[in-house]
Protein backbone atom coordinates (compact mmCIF):
# COMPACT_ATOMS: atom_id res chain seq x y z
CA UNK A 1 0.00 0.00 0.00
CA UNK A 2 2.89 2.29 1.21
CA UNK A 3 4.15 2.01 -2.61
CA UNK A 4 0.70 2.39 -4.01
CA UNK A 5 0.47 5.13 -2.04
CA UNK A 6 3.80 7.31 -2.77
CA UNK A 7 2.79 6.11 -7.11
CA UNK A 8 -0.59 7.59 -6.89
CA UNK A 9 -2.99 7.86 -3.78
CA UNK A 10 -5.98 8.00 -6.37
CA UNK A 11 -4.71 4.63 -7.67
CA UNK A 12 -4.43 3.20 -4.20
CA UNK A 13 -8.02 4.07 -3.93
CA UNK A 14 -9.01 2.20 -6.93
CA UNK A 15 -7.09 -1.10 -5.86
CA UNK A 16 -8.95 -0.88 -2.35
CA UNK A 17 -12.03 -0.75 -4.41
CA UNK A 18 -11.00 -4.11 -6.52
CA UNK A 19 -10.26 -5.71 -3.30
CA UNK A 20 -13.75 -5.00 -2.04
CA UNK A 21 -15.04 -6.73 -5.16
CA UNK A 22 -13.14 -9.79 -5.19
CA UNK A 23 -14.76 -9.81 -1.48
CA UNK A 24 -17.79 -9.97 -2.88
CA UNK A 25 -17.06 -12.75 -5.80
CA UNK A 26 -15.35 -14.81 -2.22
CA UNK A 27 -18.79 -14.73 -0.54
CA UNK A 28 -20.61 -16.34 -3.58
CA UNK A 29 -18.70 -19.39 -2.86
CA UNK A 30 -19.62 -19.82 1.14
CA UNK A 31 -22.44 -22.23 1.85
CA UNK A 32 -24.88 -20.95 4.44
CA UNK A 33 -24.16 -23.80 6.10
CA UNK A 34 -26.54 -23.03 9.49
CA UNK A 35 -25.29 -25.99 11.47
CA UNK A 36 -25.69 -24.01 15.24
CA UNK A 37 -28.98 -22.45 13.98
CA UNK A 38 -30.42 -26.07 12.80
CA UNK A 39 -29.28 -28.25 15.67
CA UNK A 40 -30.97 -25.72 18.07
CA UNK A 41 -34.19 -25.59 16.24
CA UNK A 42 -34.63 -29.32 15.83
CA UNK A 43 -33.67 -29.67 19.69
CA UNK A 44 -36.21 -26.93 20.54
CA UNK A 45 -38.94 -29.01 18.52
CA UNK A 46 -38.38 -31.97 19.82
CA UNK A 47 -38.10 -30.81 23.43
CA UNK A 48 -41.35 -28.31 23.60
CA UNK A 49 -43.53 -29.16 20.63
CA UNK A 50 -43.52 -33.10 21.04
CA UNK A 51 -46.26 -34.78 23.24
CA UNK A 52 -44.79 -36.53 26.11
CA UNK A 53 -44.75 -40.85 26.09
CA UNK A 54 -44.32 -40.69 22.68
CA UNK A 55 -41.20 -42.89 20.94
CA UNK A 56 -38.92 -39.60 20.75
CA UNK A 57 -39.15 -39.29 24.48
CA UNK A 58 -35.96 -41.54 25.39
CA UNK A 59 -36.80 -44.88 27.22
CA UNK A 60 -36.25 -46.27 29.97
CA UNK A 61 -32.93 -47.96 30.61
CA UNK A 62 -32.84 -51.80 31.37
CA UNK A 63 -29.54 -53.82 31.20
CA UNK A 64 -31.67 -56.77 29.94
CA UNK A 65 -33.44 -55.09 27.37
CA UNK A 66 -32.31 -53.13 24.38
CA UNK A 67 -34.14 -51.87 21.13
CA UNK A 68 -32.76 -54.77 18.87
CA UNK A 69 -34.57 -56.89 21.96
CA UNK A 70 -37.79 -54.88 21.59
CA UNK A 71 -37.61 -55.46 17.52
CA UNK A 72 -37.39 -59.02 18.12
CA UNK A 73 -39.93 -59.55 20.56
CA UNK A 74 -42.39 -57.43 18.36
CA UNK A 75 -41.11 -59.62 15.55
CA UNK A 76 -42.17 -62.63 17.45
CA UNK A 77 -45.03 -61.86 18.38
CA UNK A 78 -46.46 -61.03 14.84
CA UNK A 79 -45.54 -64.59 13.88
CA UNK A 80 -47.28 -65.65 16.42
CA UNK A 81 -50.42 -63.81 15.44
CA UNK A 82 -49.73 -65.59 11.81
CA UNK A 83 -49.96 -68.91 13.39
CA UNK B 1 -21.30 -33.51 20.81
CA UNK B 2 -21.63 -33.58 24.29
CA UNK B 3 -24.58 -31.45 25.88
CA UNK B 4 -22.38 -30.15 29.44
CA UNK B 5 -25.76 -31.61 31.56
CA UNK B 6 -29.53 -33.11 30.35
CA UNK B 7 -31.51 -30.57 30.94
CA UNK B 8 -34.74 -29.12 28.76
CA UNK B 9 -35.03 -25.93 30.18
CA UNK B 10 -33.76 -22.83 28.08
CA UNK B 11 -33.64 -19.57 29.17
CA UNK B 12 -32.27 -16.24 29.50
CA UNK B 13 -31.48 -14.11 32.71
CA UNK B 14 -31.02 -10.38 33.26
CA UNK B 15 -27.84 -10.95 34.21
CA UNK B 16 -26.77 -11.53 30.57
CA UNK B 17 -26.46 -7.75 30.04
CA UNK B 18 -24.44 -7.24 32.97
CA UNK B 19 -22.00 -9.92 31.52
CA UNK B 20 -21.82 -8.32 28.03
CA UNK B 21 -21.52 -4.48 29.39
CA UNK B 22 -18.61 -5.76 31.33
CA UNK B 23 -16.99 -7.23 28.25
CA UNK B 24 -17.52 -3.85 25.84
CA UNK B 25 -15.94 -1.94 28.91
CA UNK B 26 -13.31 -3.97 28.52
CA UNK B 27 -12.95 -3.90 25.02
CA UNK B 28 -13.28 0.08 25.16
CA UNK B 29 -11.32 0.18 27.54
CA UNK B 30 -8.36 -1.71 25.87
CA UNK B 31 -9.09 0.03 22.39
CA UNK B 32 -8.50 3.55 24.08
CA UNK B 33 -5.63 2.71 25.64
CA UNK B 34 -3.97 1.19 22.54
CA UNK B 35 -4.88 4.23 20.25
CA UNK B 36 -3.50 6.82 23.05
CA UNK B 37 -0.43 7.03 21.56
CA UNK B 38 -1.41 7.63 18.07
CA UNK B 39 -3.14 11.49 17.58
CA UNK B 40 -0.37 12.99 19.90
CA UNK B 41 2.74 11.01 18.40
CA UNK B 42 4.46 14.29 17.69
CA UNK B 43 4.55 15.33 21.18
CA UNK B 44 5.28 12.29 22.97
CA UNK B 45 8.34 11.54 20.46
CA UNK B 46 9.52 15.42 21.52
CA UNK B 47 8.80 15.23 24.99
CA UNK B 48 11.02 11.54 25.66
CA UNK B 49 13.04 12.52 22.60
CA UNK B 50 12.63 9.05 21.16
CA UNK B 51 12.29 8.52 17.45
CA UNK B 52 8.38 8.54 15.94
CA UNK B 53 8.84 4.89 14.71
CA UNK B 54 8.80 4.25 18.29
CA UNK B 55 5.63 5.95 19.39
CA UNK B 56 4.20 4.81 16.40
CA UNK B 57 4.86 1.15 17.75
CA UNK B 58 2.52 1.84 21.10
CA UNK B 59 -0.23 1.24 18.36
CA UNK B 60 1.68 -1.25 15.93
CA UNK B 61 2.05 -3.64 19.00
CA UNK B 62 -1.25 -3.85 19.04
CA UNK B 63 -1.60 -5.67 15.91
CA UNK B 64 1.56 -7.74 16.34
CA UNK B 65 0.64 -9.07 19.43
CA UNK B 66 -3.06 -9.88 18.41
CA UNK B 67 -1.54 -12.25 15.51
CA UNK B 68 1.29 -13.97 17.94
CA UNK B 69 -0.86 -14.09 20.72
CA UNK B 70 -4.46 -15.54 19.45
CA UNK B 71 -3.25 -18.91 19.07
CA UNK B 72 -1.74 -19.79 22.55
CA UNK B 73 -4.45 -17.75 24.12
CA UNK B 74 -7.29 -19.67 22.10
CA UNK B 75 -5.24 -23.17 22.70
CA UNK B 76 -5.30 -22.11 27.18
CA UNK B 77 -8.80 -20.98 27.59
CA UNK B 78 -10.35 -23.70 24.71
CA UNK B 79 -8.36 -25.81 26.85
CA UNK B 80 -9.30 -25.39 30.07
CA UNK B 81 -12.66 -25.16 29.03
CA UNK B 82 -13.20 -28.57 28.51
CA UNK B 83 -13.05 -29.45 32.40
CA UNK B 84 -14.13 -26.32 33.89
CA UNK B 85 -16.19 -24.08 31.05
CA UNK B 86 -14.64 -21.16 31.58
CA UNK B 87 -15.49 -18.73 29.01
CA UNK B 88 -15.77 -16.17 31.33
CA UNK B 89 -11.94 -16.68 32.67
CA UNK B 90 -10.66 -15.55 29.04
CA UNK B 91 -12.44 -12.44 30.07
CA UNK B 92 -11.26 -12.06 33.04
CA UNK B 93 -7.44 -12.74 31.89
CA UNK B 94 -8.08 -9.73 28.96
CA UNK B 95 -9.23 -7.67 31.77
CA UNK B 96 -6.86 -8.33 33.95
CA UNK B 97 -3.69 -7.71 31.67
CA UNK B 98 -5.29 -4.29 30.93
CA UNK B 99 -5.39 -3.13 34.01
CA UNK B 100 -1.71 -3.83 34.67
CA UNK B 101 -0.87 -2.85 31.79
CA UNK B 102 -2.38 0.63 32.17
CA UNK B 103 -0.89 0.05 35.48
CA UNK B 104 2.83 -0.18 34.16
CA UNK B 105 2.63 2.65 31.52
CA UNK B 106 2.25 5.10 34.73
CA UNK B 107 6.43 4.45 34.27
CA UNK B 108 6.15 6.66 32.10
CA UNK B 109 6.80 9.34 34.62
CA UNK B 110 10.55 8.40 34.80
CA UNK B 111 10.85 6.98 30.86
CA UNK B 112 8.97 6.43 27.94
CA UNK B 113 9.49 2.53 28.03
CA UNK B 114 6.71 1.66 30.48
CA UNK B 115 4.41 3.12 27.74
CA UNK B 116 5.53 0.49 25.35
CA UNK B 117 5.32 -2.43 27.84
CA UNK B 118 2.33 -1.41 28.94
CA UNK B 119 0.58 -1.55 25.28
CA UNK B 120 2.13 -5.16 25.06
CA UNK B 121 0.13 -6.45 28.12
CA UNK B 122 -2.49 -4.13 27.06
CA UNK B 123 -2.83 -5.82 23.24
CA UNK B 124 -2.73 -9.26 24.86
CA UNK B 125 -5.57 -8.58 26.91
CA UNK B 126 -7.73 -7.35 24.19
CA UNK B 127 -5.95 -10.65 21.78
CA UNK B 128 -7.00 -12.85 24.96
CA UNK B 129 -10.41 -11.34 25.60
CA UNK B 130 -11.54 -10.67 21.95
CA UNK B 131 -12.45 -14.34 21.83
CA UNK B 132 -15.10 -13.72 23.96
CA UNK B 133 -16.91 -11.53 21.48
CA UNK B 134 -19.09 -14.36 20.00
CA UNK B 135 -19.06 -16.49 22.81
CA UNK B 136 -20.84 -14.78 24.97
CA UNK B 137 -23.64 -14.40 23.24
CA UNK B 138 -23.89 -17.67 22.56
CA UNK B 139 -23.71 -18.97 26.26
CA UNK B 140 -25.85 -16.14 27.27
CA UNK B 141 -28.28 -15.01 24.66
CA UNK B 142 -31.16 -16.81 22.24
CA UNK B 143 -30.26 -17.87 18.74
CA UNK B 144 -33.06 -16.60 16.61
CA UNK B 145 -35.68 -19.32 17.01
CA UNK B 146 -37.16 -17.70 19.93
CA UNK B 147 -38.39 -15.13 17.41
CA UNK B 148 -35.42 -13.06 19.15
CA UNK B 149 -32.40 -11.35 17.22
CA UNK B 150 -30.73 -10.65 20.53
CA UNK B 151 -28.12 -12.99 20.03
CA UNK B 152 -26.89 -11.47 17.07
CA UNK B 153 -27.44 -8.26 18.50
CA UNK B 154 -24.92 -9.28 21.31
CA UNK B 155 -22.53 -10.20 18.99
CA UNK B 156 -22.84 -6.70 17.20
CA UNK B 157 -22.64 -5.13 20.51
CA UNK B 158 -19.21 -6.92 21.88
CA UNK B 159 -17.39 -6.89 18.08
CA UNK B 160 -17.50 -2.98 17.27
CA UNK B 161 -16.89 -2.21 21.51
CA UNK B 162 -13.02 -2.38 20.95
CA UNK B 163 -13.30 -0.14 17.72
CA UNK B 164 -15.49 2.31 19.71
CA UNK B 165 -12.85 2.24 22.43
CA UNK B 166 -10.11 3.00 19.65
CA UNK B 167 -12.01 5.85 18.20
CA UNK B 168 -12.20 7.29 21.84
CA UNK B 169 -8.64 7.13 21.83
CA UNK B 170 -8.49 8.80 18.88
CA UNK B 171 -10.54 11.97 20.20
CA UNK B 172 -9.58 12.39 23.94
CA UNK B 173 -5.62 12.07 23.77
CA UNK B 174 -5.50 15.76 22.26
CA UNK B 175 -7.97 17.16 24.54
CA UNK B 176 -5.10 16.50 27.40
CA UNK B 177 -2.20 17.13 25.07
CA UNK B 178 -1.94 20.38 24.09
CA UNK B 179 1.87 21.10 23.77
CA UNK B 180 5.39 19.16 24.95
CA UNK B 181 4.07 19.15 28.30
CA UNK B 182 5.04 16.02 30.45
CA UNK B 183 2.38 16.37 32.84
CA UNK B 184 0.08 16.56 30.41
CA UNK B 185 0.54 13.42 29.10
CA UNK B 186 1.01 11.82 32.45
CA UNK B 187 -2.15 12.95 33.73
CA UNK B 188 -3.69 11.47 30.12
CA UNK B 189 -2.13 8.22 31.27
CA UNK B 190 -3.23 8.37 34.92
CA UNK B 191 -6.54 8.97 33.79
CA UNK B 192 -7.24 5.72 31.45
CA UNK B 193 -5.57 3.97 34.59
CA UNK B 194 -8.16 5.28 36.33
CA UNK B 195 -10.56 4.37 33.61
CA UNK B 196 -9.45 0.85 33.63
CA UNK B 197 -9.20 0.25 37.05
CA UNK B 198 -13.20 1.14 37.43
CA UNK B 199 -13.97 -0.89 34.00
CA UNK B 200 -11.77 -4.04 34.15
CA UNK B 201 -11.88 -4.04 38.21
CA UNK B 202 -15.95 -4.34 38.00
CA UNK B 203 -15.14 -7.16 35.16
CA UNK B 204 -12.80 -9.26 37.79
CA UNK B 205 -15.68 -8.73 40.50
CA UNK B 206 -19.03 -8.78 38.55
CA UNK B 207 -18.13 -11.83 35.43
CA UNK B 208 -19.91 -14.74 36.02
CA UNK B 209 -19.20 -18.07 34.93
CA UNK B 210 -22.10 -19.82 31.97
CA UNK B 211 -25.67 -19.51 33.50
CA UNK B 212 -27.46 -21.79 35.39
CA UNK B 213 -29.19 -22.99 32.60
CA UNK B 214 -28.68 -22.35 29.07
CA UNK B 215 -30.36 -20.11 26.88
CA UNK B 216 -30.18 -23.04 23.94
CA UNK B 217 -29.29 -26.01 23.25
CA UNK B 218 -25.96 -25.50 21.46
CA UNK B 219 -25.13 -23.25 24.40
CA UNK B 220 -25.17 -26.56 26.58
CA UNK B 221 -23.18 -28.25 24.01
CA UNK B 222 -19.58 -29.23 24.71
CA UNK B 223 -17.40 -27.30 22.45
CA UNK B 224 -14.09 -29.36 20.55
CA UNK B 225 -10.94 -29.41 22.01
CA UNK B 226 -8.42 -27.12 20.31
CA UNK B 227 -6.52 -29.40 18.26
CA UNK B 228 -9.61 -31.30 16.49
CA UNK B 229 -11.11 -28.01 16.32
CA UNK B 230 -8.21 -26.49 14.57
CA UNK B 231 -8.50 -29.35 12.43
CA UNK B 232 -11.76 -29.06 11.51
CA UNK B 233 -11.98 -25.62 10.68
CA UNK B 234 -9.27 -25.59 8.59
CA UNK B 235 -10.39 -28.25 5.97
CA UNK B 236 -13.84 -26.32 6.24
CA UNK B 237 -14.70 -24.76 3.19
CA UNK B 238 -17.56 -22.71 3.92
CA UNK B 239 -15.36 -21.18 6.71
CA UNK B 240 -12.55 -20.43 4.50
CA UNK B 241 -14.11 -18.54 2.38
CA UNK B 242 -15.59 -16.56 4.96
CA UNK B 243 -11.83 -15.86 6.27
CA UNK B 244 -11.04 -14.89 2.81
CA UNK B 245 -14.22 -12.48 2.90
CA UNK B 246 -12.92 -10.90 6.16
CA UNK B 247 -9.42 -10.36 4.90
CA UNK B 248 -10.44 -8.96 1.73
CA UNK B 249 -12.83 -6.58 3.07
CA UNK B 250 -12.61 -5.94 6.15
CA UNK B 251 -8.56 -5.77 5.94
CA UNK B 252 -8.74 -3.16 2.47
CA UNK B 253 -11.55 -1.51 4.81
CA UNK B 254 -9.24 -0.87 8.08
CA UNK B 255 -6.22 0.12 5.32
CA UNK B 256 -9.09 2.79 3.43
CA UNK B 257 -9.68 3.98 7.04
CA UNK B 258 -6.04 4.82 7.87
CA UNK B 259 -4.82 6.19 4.38
CA UNK B 260 -8.02 8.36 3.72
CA UNK B 261 -5.84 11.77 4.53
CA UNK B 262 -3.41 10.70 2.39
CA UNK B 263 -5.53 10.26 -0.14
CA UNK B 264 -7.68 13.09 -0.42
CA UNK B 265 -5.56 15.78 0.38
CA UNK B 266 -3.55 15.86 -2.92
CA UNK B 267 -6.93 16.48 -4.36
CA UNK B 268 -9.54 19.52 -4.46
CA UNK B 269 -11.67 21.71 -6.53
CA UNK B 270 -9.40 24.58 -8.16
CA UNK B 271 -7.54 26.13 -5.56
CA UNK B 272 -9.41 24.70 -2.58
CA UNK B 273 -8.23 21.52 -1.54
CA UNK B 274 -9.24 18.88 1.01
CA UNK B 275 -7.56 19.41 4.15
CA UNK B 276 -6.58 17.31 7.45
CA UNK B 277 -10.08 18.80 8.60
CA UNK B 278 -12.20 17.26 5.85
CA UNK B 279 -10.45 13.69 6.68
CA UNK B 280 -11.62 13.80 10.00
CA UNK B 281 -14.99 14.90 8.65
CA UNK B 282 -15.19 11.77 6.74
CA UNK B 283 -13.64 9.38 9.68
CA UNK B 284 -16.72 10.66 12.17
CA UNK B 285 -19.08 10.23 9.06
CA UNK B 286 -17.81 6.91 8.24
CA UNK B 287 -18.19 6.28 12.33
CA UNK B 288 -21.28 7.15 12.39
CA UNK B 289 -23.33 5.76 9.40
CA UNK B 290 -21.49 2.41 10.64
CA UNK B 291 -23.23 2.61 13.83
CA UNK B 292 -26.34 3.65 12.06
CA UNK B 293 -25.33 0.36 9.85
CA UNK B 294 -25.37 -1.92 13.05
CA UNK B 295 -28.78 -0.56 14.30
CA UNK B 296 -30.82 -1.03 11.22
CA UNK B 297 -29.08 -3.80 9.83
CA UNK B 298 -28.57 -5.80 12.53
CA UNK B 299 -31.89 -7.34 13.52
CA UNK B 300 -32.74 -7.49 9.99
CA UNK B 301 -30.07 -10.26 9.54
CA UNK B 302 -30.02 -11.06 12.65
CA UNK B 303 -34.01 -12.22 12.23
CA UNK B 304 -33.80 -13.22 8.63
CA UNK B 305 -30.04 -14.85 8.94
CA UNK B 306 -29.03 -14.33 5.43
CA UNK B 307 -25.56 -13.86 6.52
CA UNK B 308 -24.29 -13.81 2.95
CA UNK B 309 -26.81 -12.13 0.94
CA UNK B 310 -25.44 -9.21 3.70
CA UNK B 311 -22.03 -9.43 3.17
CA UNK B 312 -22.28 -9.31 -0.75
CA UNK B 313 -24.14 -6.61 -1.03
CA UNK B 314 -22.33 -5.03 1.51
CA UNK B 315 -19.19 -5.66 -0.27
CA UNK B 316 -20.73 -4.49 -3.47
CA UNK B 317 -21.57 -1.07 -1.91
CA UNK B 318 -18.38 -0.78 -0.73
CA UNK B 319 -16.25 -1.59 -3.38
CA UNK B 320 -18.82 0.98 -5.73
CA UNK B 321 -18.89 3.35 -2.74
CA UNK B 322 -14.77 3.36 -3.02
CA UNK B 323 -15.10 3.43 -6.43
CA UNK B 324 -17.06 6.06 -6.91
CA UNK B 325 -15.08 8.14 -4.29
CA UNK B 326 -11.84 8.15 -6.23
CA UNK B 327 -13.33 10.22 -8.65
CA UNK B 328 -15.39 12.70 -6.16
CA UNK B 329 -11.72 13.80 -5.13
CA UNK B 330 -11.80 15.46 -8.65
CA UNK B 331 -15.00 17.37 -8.15
CA UNK B 332 -13.81 18.60 -4.40
CA UNK B 333 -16.71 18.52 -3.06
CA UNK B 334 -16.96 17.21 1.01
CA UNK B 335 -20.24 16.65 0.63
CA UNK B 336 -20.09 14.30 -1.69
CA UNK B 337 -17.51 12.25 -0.72
CA UNK B 338 -19.01 12.03 2.79
CA UNK B 339 -22.07 10.57 1.01
CA UNK B 340 -19.44 7.48 -0.79
CA UNK B 341 -17.52 7.70 2.83
CA UNK B 342 -20.90 6.54 4.49
CA UNK B 343 -22.25 4.04 2.29
CA UNK B 344 -18.93 2.42 3.04
CA UNK B 345 -19.08 2.72 6.64
CA UNK B 346 -22.98 1.77 6.58
CA UNK B 347 -22.19 -2.11 5.83
CA UNK B 348 -18.35 -2.10 7.39
CA UNK B 349 -19.11 -1.96 10.48
CA UNK B 350 -21.61 -4.21 11.13
CA UNK B 351 -20.14 -6.96 8.41
CA UNK B 352 -17.36 -8.02 11.19
CA UNK B 353 -20.64 -9.50 13.43
CA UNK B 354 -22.01 -10.90 10.86
CA UNK B 355 -19.24 -12.89 9.43
CA UNK B 356 -18.12 -14.24 13.43
CA UNK B 357 -21.83 -15.39 13.53
CA UNK B 358 -21.67 -17.07 10.31
CA UNK B 359 -18.14 -18.66 11.00
CA UNK B 360 -19.60 -20.03 14.04
CA UNK B 361 -22.65 -21.03 12.25
CA UNK B 362 -20.72 -23.24 9.43
CA UNK B 363 -18.03 -24.82 12.05
CA UNK B 364 -20.59 -25.39 14.79
CA UNK B 365 -19.50 -27.30 16.95
CA UNK B 366 -16.06 -25.77 17.22
CA UNK B 367 -15.98 -23.26 19.70
CA UNK B 368 -16.80 -19.42 19.41
CA UNK B 369 -13.36 -18.72 20.92
CA UNK B 370 -11.54 -20.48 18.00
CA UNK B 371 -13.55 -19.11 14.65
CA UNK B 372 -13.35 -15.91 16.22
CA UNK B 373 -10.04 -15.75 16.76
CA UNK B 374 -8.58 -16.75 13.31
CA UNK B 375 -11.61 -14.13 11.81
CA UNK B 376 -9.53 -11.48 13.96
CA UNK B 377 -6.24 -12.86 13.03
CA UNK B 378 -6.77 -12.51 9.39
CA UNK B 379 -8.89 -8.95 9.89
CA UNK B 380 -5.55 -7.83 11.83
CA UNK B 381 -2.89 -9.41 9.37
CA UNK B 382 -4.50 -7.47 6.28
CA UNK B 383 -4.81 -4.33 8.10
CA UNK B 384 -0.96 -4.50 8.60
CA UNK B 385 -0.40 -4.81 5.07
CA UNK B 386 -1.51 -0.70 5.21
CA UNK B 387 1.21 2.02 5.19
CA UNK B 388 3.49 1.75 8.05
Amino acid sequence: VDALLNASPLLANLVMAVFMGLAAIVTLFIKEDLKRFTSDKAANEVSVYKPPNTLLETPPESPLLDANDLKQTDEVSINKAAL
Amino acid sequence: MEPLKTTEEYREYWYRWVILTLFVVVSIAGGFANSTCAPITDQVSDIYGVSIIWVEMNTMVYELVFIIAIFPSNYITDTFEIRVSVSITQVNSGAALTLVGSIVRLGAQWSFWPVLIGNVFVALGMAVASGCTAKISAFWFRPAWVCSTQRTNATMIASIANGVGGAIGLLVPPLFVTGNNKSQFLTLLLFEAGLSVVCCGAALIFMRNRPPTPPSPSGAVKREAFVPALKSVMTNFPFLMTLGVVSLSLGTNNVFNTVVEIVIVPYGFNSVRFTQTDAGVLGGVMTISGLLGCLITSPIVGRTRKYKLASLLINIFAAAGTFIFAFTLYVGNIFLSSFCVAVIGFGMMPISAFMIELACEVTYPVGEAMSTGLLNMADKSSASSGPS
